[in-house]
């Protein structure tokens, strides 16, 4: 069993909106593990997105509230640390990449010298050594004329391009976690593999855990160790990315696959929609938040909310949150 | 158990089609640096026959929306020919070019900012009404609670504003409002790439519905081949401004024959991890303002050879079907006549 | 063990999909939180109601009126004190409300409303083959309107016109409208190449309807706020043309007092001064504060996750 590197016991987000409190992200609780990929899926509305930026403890402003037990990086909890100390954190052991990278790269400054900044300021090399680790860097990602992007500015670059180096800025100091949030939703197919590919790997040699968000279930399938399915602000299914494909326990997620295109060269499998819509989360059902689509919820789904427990047999490794789950192989495909 | 569909060839049309596309080509200036002209859309050919779909395929930079947007005579052409019921809709007279706008509608990508913002639901389904002189006025209202229920939605929505509206609702409104003015085409440019999975394949069942009830043919954008299988009736590939394989959809995703083509297919994530996407692809599509000379593949092509760097590939028929409409159409050296 | 720390965070999203209302009710919520709306709102109020009294007749009447001695002091008959020719101060700043308001009304709505529609127009037919000189012609205008200094200009136009009564407002209309019109124009060149604006083309609708229904309304939050800020300069600039005696001529402004109380001030007498420039301050300060509320509030770029 490899170390736990990030751990998160009880994180709850609330923000107002026009119609209330809502509860964005409720009392989630997960664990990183040393080197492995772990996808948070969900489609957009569910607090995955949040749930990454209250790890990241970014972006104070009024109208959010973030509590939570603990967010343990290491040995370090984040929920204890000011700003000063989350600033140093950020980059150096923990650090996230965005999904559009035009707008998180700023555009009146080169490459090499954006890349430059954050090597110096978390690695303490002077402004030579920065360059040439910055090249080393930008090599490693897999760019191939890294010399020639050192001068270029972000408007030059293409798409891909663009994400490698925010790959590459973010894993300069090696951080222990890296926070991907859709990296690749703004990407061509084609380039989307390369670019996943590139990170998986780069996470292997580098030791770095990666929490990958999207919303793509094929990114999870191609990418992803194990994955934490969202609904509403909360985890519903927990599982290694085979037994979540082939056998999913959660009816939501067995509705995901129900929806997700499939290309085939024989028979076309039509896809399915989930019946129903999301609730606003200031008005969320009480009990189980997907029990007004579920096909299989009963009285008790609607008052009790289901807590996370393991799935027969498996120990802690396949976990979900029903009262009726599906138990035998689904049938998704 | 998900429906499953057996492919059936679509019907042999003998009419002639419903939009025809010849030879386009759409120029656009570029400001700024060294200026210059970017050909976005650069000869391109296609038919599509009422009642079908056809799906267009490409990624960014490919210019498929350009080609929608003068198909509309958004953007004017600057060669080659649109012709909708076989007439050149750029040399339309201003009354037939109004009765062809009804025929052809738009349904945009970002159902957010595809719906004005300040002009509530109401407003902004009565305003093609109004505009197309549909109907008597005091009827109008009530063709928009209907264009709405055909979509699925409540007429409460009338009341809201787009914001008040979920992504997916926009799209389903952004729908009624297309089908309001009764067309024959539909031109549905990324539709559905920024809906949720979910709300997406309630949208695809919508466009199936819509075609099989009503008859309404489609030109489908999109960039996900996976969508497309689950709509199309003939399929259309474009790189870099060219159309590089137009086929049936059994035979695109069976027997895909352009390189490019069978590149993409094999770089969709799968849902399935024990499926393996290998990084066929390499390297980055080169810029549209210096198109590669001879193939525009030609510099990614895994098959290229000597003549791809020189000779731009003519259209080649690889199969022999009764009907237009079943051809299979590749723009490739490896498959020359 | 500590307590769980809380951080807080921006507003979640961006596109909060069931917000009930026209999308002003989220400025307006932000708005009604905001300290400095609220006490900027509540001068503006209450000098509104005053300027109301005044226009009714029931305050201010006296203002031409010399009632009382030379440089009387603080009196219960006369306020504030009388000025150089016996006029009460009190209702000379009073009444000079209304002519403030007169002046702020007239040239902000005028001015923002040509600058509204010149802008649209230029940014509209910017890039539009064949039509280009449109967006050119009015660039240009605008250039050369701008290149000219500023009070040079307003003096010079409201000397040509000098004996109209609106030549003071046509000077600043003339030349204020420039800016909201570059910032209309900026904004509708970005809102032209929206989904929605390319819908309403693609059934044919007809540019000018396309620029009131589509493009002008989704402008107000700019045109509101350019409002509030010409309004004020339009006082200070009138402070200004008042010292170059072409501000008001048949009635009386804090610019006018102040003028006046150049001379007064030498010889010690302090009271003209203080009394305008102390209206005119409050009055500055109430719609600066409600400009400032204003842009925050309509400030697209909220912070989404």
């Amino acid at each position: 069993m490899s170390r736990t590197v990030l751990s998160v016991r009880n994180l709850s987000v609330s923000v107002q909106t026009g119609l209330g409190l809502a509860r964005v992200v409720d009392r989630l609780s997960f664990s990183l593990r040393d080197g492995e990929v772990l996808g948070l899926v969900g489609e957009s509305g569910c607090g995955k997105s949040i749930t990454a930026a209250a790890l990241m403890g970014l972006v104070p402003s009024p109208a959010g509230i973030v509590t939570a037990d603990q967010i343990m990086l290491g040995d370090k909890n984040l929920v204890q640390l000011d700003e000063a100390g989350l600033r140093r954190v950020r980059g150096s052991e923990i650090s996230m990449i965005f999904q559009e990278p035009l707008t998180a790269l700023d555009p009146v400054f080169s490459i090499g010298s954006q890349l430059s900044v954050v090597i110096r300021r978390h690695r303490g090399e002077n402004r030579h050594q920065a360059r040439r680790s910055s090249v080393e860097m930008l090599e490693r990602v897999g760019m191939a004329d890294a010399h020639r992007i050192m001068q270029s500015y972000p408007h030059q670059l293409s798409g891909g391009m663009r994400q490698r180096v925010m790959i590459a800025m973010a894993m300069a100091c090696r951080p222990r976690v890296l926070i991907a949030d859709e990296p690749t939703t703004a990407l061509d197919v084609t380039t989307q593999a390369q670019v996943l590919e590139q990170l998986s790997e780069l996470g292997q040699s580098f030791g770095t855990a990666i929490l990958l968000i999207t919303h793509d279930l094929g990114v999870v399938a191609q990418a992803c160790d194990r994955a934490l399915i969202m609904y509403c602000g909360r985890i519903v299914e927990e599982a290694p990315v085979e037994a979540l494909f082939t056998a999913p326990t959660h009816p939501y997620t067995a509705g995901l696959l129900a929806a997700v295109p499939r290309i085939s060269s024989s028979q076309v499998q039509r896809v399915q929609a989930i019946p129903g819509l999301v609730p606003h989360p200031a008005a969320l059902p009480d009990g189980c938040h997907f029990a007004d689509r579920c096909p299989r919820a009963d009285s008790q789904c609607r008052t009790l909310t289901p807590r996370m427990q393991a799935v027969d047999g498996q120990k802690s490794i396949h976990r979900h949150a029903c009262h009726h789950p599906l138990s035998s192989p689904s049938h998704a495909h | 158990m998900p429906a499953t569909t057996h492919y059936r060839p679509p019907p042999m049309h003998t009419n002639p089609p419903l939009l025809s596309v010849r030879d386009l080509v759409v120029k656009y200036r570029v400001k700024g640096g060294r200026g210059g002209l970017l050909t976005a859309v650069n000869g391109v050919s296609f038919d599509i026959h009422a009642g079908s779909i056809f799906g267009l395929v490409g990624e960014s930079g490919s210019g498929k929306t350009s080609l929608a947007h003068s198909i509309m005579q958004l953007v004017q052409p600057c060669a080659g020919e649109v012709l909708f019921h076989g007439e050149n809709l750029a040399h339309m007279k201003q009354a037939s070019l109004q009765k062809t706008r009804r025929n052809i509608q738009l349904v945009f990508q970002d159902p957010l900012a595809s719906l004005s913002p300040r002009r509530s639901i109401a407003q902004t389904l009565i305003e093609p009404l109004d505009h197309f002189r549909i109907d008597v006025a005091g009827r109008r209202h009530a063709r928009a609670c209907r264009a709405l229920e055909t979509v699925g939605l409540e007429p409460d929505v009338l009341q809201r504003f787009p914001h008040e509206l979920s992504s997916g609702q926009r799209q389903r409104v952004a729908l009624a409002r297309a089908l309001l003015p009764e067309p024959e085409l539909i031109i549905a440019d990324e539709a559905v790439s920024s809906l949720d999975v979910s709300v997406q394949a309630r949208i695809i069942e919508l466009i199936l519905d819509l075609r099989q009830k009503r008859g309404i043919a489609f030109l489908f954008i999109a960039h996900d081949l996976a969508v497309i299988q689950q709509l199309a009736d003939r399929v259309g590939v474009m790189y870099l401004g060219k159309m590089i394989e137009i086929a049936p959809a059994h035979r695109l995703f069976r027997q895909a024959a352009h390189p490019y083509t069978r590149a993409l297919l094999e770089a969709v994530p799968v849902p399935d991890p024990a499926h393996a996407n290998p990084v066929v692809l390499q390297g980055e599509p080169p810029s549209a303002l210096t198109p590669p000379a001879g193939c525009v593949f030609h510099t990614r092509c895994p098959q290229v050879m000597e003549q791809c760097r020189v000779l731009e590939p003519l259209d080649s028929q690889i199969n022999d079907p009764g009907a237009k409409n079943t051809a299979h159409h590749v723009w490739c050296h490896l498959w020359k006549e | 063990m500590k307590s769980p720390r809380t951080l807080t965070l921006s507003t979640v999203f961006a596109n909060d999909p069931f917000e009930p209302g026209p999308k002003g009710s989220r400025a307006w919520y932000k708005l009604r939180q905001d300290k400095s709306f609220v006490l900027g709102l509540a001068i503006v109020a209450i000098f509104l109601f005053l300027t109301l009294a005044v226009f009714f007749g029931w305050l201010g009447q006296g203002w031409s009126v010399a009632s009382g001695g030379r440089w009387e002091p603080v009196s219960v008959n006369h306020w504030l004190g009388t000025n150089l020719l016996g006029q009460d101060i009190f209702q000379r700043a009073v009444f000079s409300l209304r002519t403030a308001f007169e002046i702020g009304l007239v040239v902000s709505l005028l001015s923002t409303l040509l600058g509204a529609l010149l802008g649209a127009l230029a940014g509209w037919y910017n890039g539009e083959p064949g039509r280009t000189w449109v967006d050119g012609g009015i660039l240009w205008f605008m250039g050369v309107l701008d290149s000219i200094p500023f009070y040079l200009f307003v003096a010079a136009v409201a000397y040509a016109l000098q004996g109209w009564p609106w030549a003071m407002h046509i000077a600043m209309v003339a030349t204020f409208w420039t800016t909201t019109g570059r910032l209309i124009r900026a904004e509708a060149m970005r809102i032209k190449s929206r989904e929605f604006v390319l819908s309403a083309r693609a059934i044919g609708l007809p540019a000018p309807l396309i620029l009131f229904r589509h493009v002008l309304p989704n402008t107000l939050h700019i045109l509101l706020v350019q409002a509030t800020i010409s309004f004020v300069a339009a006082i200070k600039t009138e402070v200004i043309l008042s010292f170059l005696g072409l501000g008001v001529q048949d009635s009386v402004s804090w610019g006018l007092m102040l003028a006046e109380s150049t001379q007064e001030v030498l010889a010690g007498h302090f009271n003209n001064f203080l009394a305008a420039s102390l209206m005119l301050f409050m009055l500055l300060l109430g719609f600066n504060l409600l400009a400032d509320a204003l842009q925050d509030a309509f400030d697209p770029r909220q912070a989404s996750l």
